[in-house]
């Protein structure tokens, strides 16, 4: 009786005619009016009974064909955090409005309009970063994808807690993703480029500060990171801004400030960033309908909490899941209708715990017909991977969470497999063109990576036959001798490289670590000094120095190097955490932490680092930390001697 | 539609004289360049009603002004209509400046310019001839939806009008649609 009464109250509620005042208007304040409003990304105001009224038409337009408020995922809100999205019941309610002939209702039944900041959302920020230099955007023109550096400013090390973007103009800017930079490579692109910034539609070697993805999209106030969360900013970064910029028929002046807000505690949650993506992309012209997939078996448990998908314009309906192990399956996003100029990332509203052993999947599926408006070859060609807006890129980045003790395993799992799928791309290149000498040194430098030393041998002896005579090939074989522990095979042909070439710096390094590490210090020193007298801020060389230096004790000698070396690449990580032993050895174990955090969070998959750590937690006491640090030292580089020794003395130790 | 417009094309030739009568088109009047009435009685005639609240009108400007330039000389008149009501003489002004619009613009505060031509949108095009409209629909299809752009236009029908028009021919009769936002309609 109570339930046929409730459901009739309901019924004859949702059959009355809606009003502004009572009905819409909060569902315009809440999703319309973040960007509609004086000031903002919207080219207009929805704010009142007018503002809506005299454009009914337009409304019915981009609501029922779900253009607004722009949003991708097909959720309606429901698994997304600051969904724009509207629900299909908030659909009909402007449907039943508009055809009852939009009337306004009691001006009683109005809520208060919402209030919107002033100036920055979180008060008077720590700093404000700004584009060095204003950009002029084209009038007219496909939409302009643009990195810009911006180097931090020289005041310490500081911790991100919160950010706000401000495009200043939202007309133009109409995405923002930040980024950051030790390498100074982007410095350098951005120097190649004449005007402000340089073009890019992929990441390069930038990565998201501390695993976060960070960005503005129209409607988007500030970030507030959670306790325990955020990312570190100091002068060895640079923050690099990626424009996505619309022209809008006149030239437009961007020039955009992010705010930041720093607290002096280092996060105690590292997030990490990885994606299913695939590099065997092949869409045959006129195809409407083509899959590409990938799938990765998480090897510890993680915790999903955001997700950034990545495809270009002919993209039409990608697919993320994940299979557990117990069978069960959950959709961690699906994308009807992609649109390239819409690409944003999603943050769970409940993070999804997938547990060790669950298989993620990626499934897009391309349209590379004519009918895709989108296609940017008319008439259609065939498409492959790479990185400009006629290539295809196939991606689904997961943002997630793991205990401290995962995080490096997760990373280097990931980090192993990526270095996995680019060598196999390349020896399928090499299977083409086996003569190709940059194919086959990188194929040789993906041996490297993955501390491959007969892959590494095998390619570097390729590439010696195709170049018998240089001195770069012969190095590149005497580096992949030292690697297999073969040193005076290595010495020979690195002495025999350096003679034919005297002056090749790269020889020269090498064939100095190779002296170093067969004892020959004296010859190796020269060898160094020669390389830095030409090149002081040779990082390869300081590094090596400094590590002679260290251990001999001589601390003060050392320091200077590894400050060279982090001067010239302020993310060598050799030098970072030989810096961070240094700083343990002269008393300071705090620093030495900061430093060595600084490492595991550029790569956490570094042994030094991790073996570093270990001497701190053996000099406190704790021995179980101790012995897990050297464990992960020795598990990402099993062939230092020095970590195996620290290993089995904690083994010992904790027995 | 055609017929319609040619029993008005007659009230539109009467109203070309300095005497004409105004009430025919109320409220439409000139900002800047020619009067209305002599705007009208130009014999190859290009309204274009656009918005400055509209993004895609707006995105076309550089593509305007290059018609302009092209086909000026060769005896095209355009000029930019305004035909929301809410639309001001400074602030129609001020649009052309920022976006480098030299046509003459003309406000349609009742709209009386668009139920002659039937234009509903921004951006739309009308071709009027001798007082007949040739031609109402887009400028190209590089918009194939809202905010969706192609990466060149594939096919650019006002200028096939233009085209056909200048050869003495009669433009197509097909009048694609156009993106764009629908003019608000009067209180």
């Amino acid at each position: 009786m109570l339930i046929a009464l409730l459901a009739g109250l309901v019924l004859q509620d949702s059959g009355s005619t809606p009003t502004f005042t009572r009905d819409l208007a909060p569902v315009v304040y809440a999703r319309c009016a973040p960007c509609h409003r004086p000031g903002e990304a919207a080219p207009f105001s929805l704010l009142t009974h007018a503002d809506l009224a005299r454009r009914t038409k337009q409304l019915l337009t981009v609501l029922e064909g779900r253009y607004m408020p722009p949003w991708l995922p097909d959720d309606q809100g429901r698994v997304f955090k600051d969904a724009r999205a509207l629900s299909d019941e908030e659909l009909a309610l402007f449907q039943r409005w508009i055809e009852a002939g939009a009337p306004e209702g009691d001006p009683a039944d109005l809520p208060p309009p919402p209030t919107f900041p002033s100036g920055w959302g979180l008060g008077e920020p720590d700093l404000v970063l700004e584009m060095p230099e204003t950009y002029t955007l084209a009038a007219e023109g496909r939409d302009v994808y643009r990195n810009f550096v911006i180097p931090a400013p020289a005041k310490g090390r500081r911790y991100v807690r919160a950010l706000e973007f401000d495009p200043v103009n939202r007309a133009a800017v109409h995405h923002a993703v930040l980024f950051v930079d030790g390498t100074r490579l982007a410095r350098a692109e951005d120097r190649r480029d004449p005007a402000p910034g340089y073009e890019a539609m992929g990441l390069g070697l930038l990565r998201p500060p501390n695993g976060q993805f960070v960005s503005w999209t129209p409607g988007k106030g500030a970030i507030h990171y959670d306790e325990g969360i955020g990312w570190r900013l100091d002068e060895s970064l640079d923050v690099v801004l990626q424009l996505h910029m619309r022209p809008t028929g006149k030239p437009e002046p961007v020039r955009l400030k992010v705010a930041l807000y720093f607290t002096d505690e280092p996060p105690t949650k590292n997030a990490l960033a990885f994606r299913l993506w695939s590099r065997e992309i092949d869409i045959p012209p006129g195809e409407k309908s083509h899959l590409v997939t990938s799938d990765y078996t998480l090897p510890v448990d993680a915790l999903v909490y955001g997700t950034y998908p990545h495809a270009h314009y002919l993209g039409k309906d990608l697919r993320g899941w994940a299979t557990l192990p117990d069978g069960s399956e959950r959709e961690l996003i699906h994308i009807p209708s992609w649109d390239f100029n819409w690409q944003e990332e999603y943050f769970y509203k409940e993070p999804i715990a997938l547990p060790k052993g669950t298989v993620v999947h990626m499934r897009w599926e391309f349209d590379n017909s004519a009918e895709n408006p989108f296609n940017p070859s008319n008439p259609p060609v065939r498409v492959h991977h790479g990185f400009q807006s006629t290539d295809e890129m196939a991606e689904l980045q997961l943002q997630v969470l793991t205990s401290e003790w995962d995080r490096p395993i997760l990373w280097h799992d990931f980090v192993q497999l990526s270095f996995a799928v680019d060598q196999a791309n390349v020896e399928r290149g090499l299977e083409q063109m086996p003569k190709n000498q940059r194919l086959r040194d990188e194929a040789f430098k993906y041996c490297l990576r993955r501390r491959d030393a007969d892959g590494a041998l095998f390619h570097a002896r390729k590439l010696l036959e195709l170049a018998p005579q240089s001195s770069d090939a012969m190095t590149r074989v005497g580096q992949a001798l030292m690697m297999k522990q073969q040193l005076g095979e290595a010495v020979n042909l690195l002495e025999q490289a350096l003679a034919l070439e005297p002056n090749n710096g790269k020889a020269m390094v090498q064939l100095g670590r190779a002296r170093e590490l067969s004892g020959d210090e004296a010859r190796a020193q020269e060898l160094f000094g020669r390389v830095l007298a030409r090149d002081p801020g040779n990082f390869l060389a300081n590094g090596a120095v400094g590590e002679h230096w260290l251990a001999k004790g001589e601390r003060a000698r050392a320091r200077k190097h590894f400050e060279a070396a982090l001067a010239t690449n302020p993310e060598h990580l050799l030098s970072l955490w030989n810096l961070a032993r240094l700083e343990l050895e002269e008393g300071r174990p705090e620093a030495a932490s900061e430093l060595c955090m600084a490492v595991l969070e550029i790569s956490a998959d570094e042994g030094g680092a991790h073996f570093v750590l270990g001497l701190i937690a053996e000099q406190a006491g704790r021995a179980e930390d101790a012995l897990r640090r050297f464990e992960l030292a020795t598990r990402f580089e099993p062939r230092e001697k020095e970590f195996q020794a620290a290993r089995a003395r904690a083994a010992g130790d904790s027995k | 539609m055609k017929a319609l417009w040619l029993a008005l094309g007659a009230t539109l030739a009467s109203c070309a004289t300095p005497a004409g009568d105004p009430a025919t088109l109320p409220g439409a009047h000139s900002v800047t360049g020619l009067p209305l009435e002599e705007l009208l009685a130009e014999p190859r005639l290009v309204l274009v009603f656009i918005d400055p609240q509209c993004p895609i009108a707006n995105a076309y400007a550089p593509e305007l002004q290059r018609l302009q330039a092209e086909y000026g000389p060769r005896g095209v008149t355009f000029a930019l209509v305004h035909a929301d009501p809410e639309r001001s003489e400074a602030e129609v002004v001020a649009h052309a400046a920022a976006y480098g619009h030299t046509a003459p613009l003309v406000l349609d505060p009742e709209q009386a310019l668009a139920a002659r031509t039937g234009a509903t949108m921004t951006p739309e095009a009308c071709v009027l001839t001798g007082g007949e409209l040739v031609y109402r629909g887009r400028i190209d299809d590089r918009f194939f939806a809202l905010g969706k752009q192609r990466a060149a236009p594939t096919t650019r029908d006002l200028r096939d009008a233009l085209e056909a028009l200048l050869s003495g021919r009669t433009p197509a009769a097909d009048w694609p649609p156009a993106i764009g936002c629908h003019i608000p309609p009067r209180r």
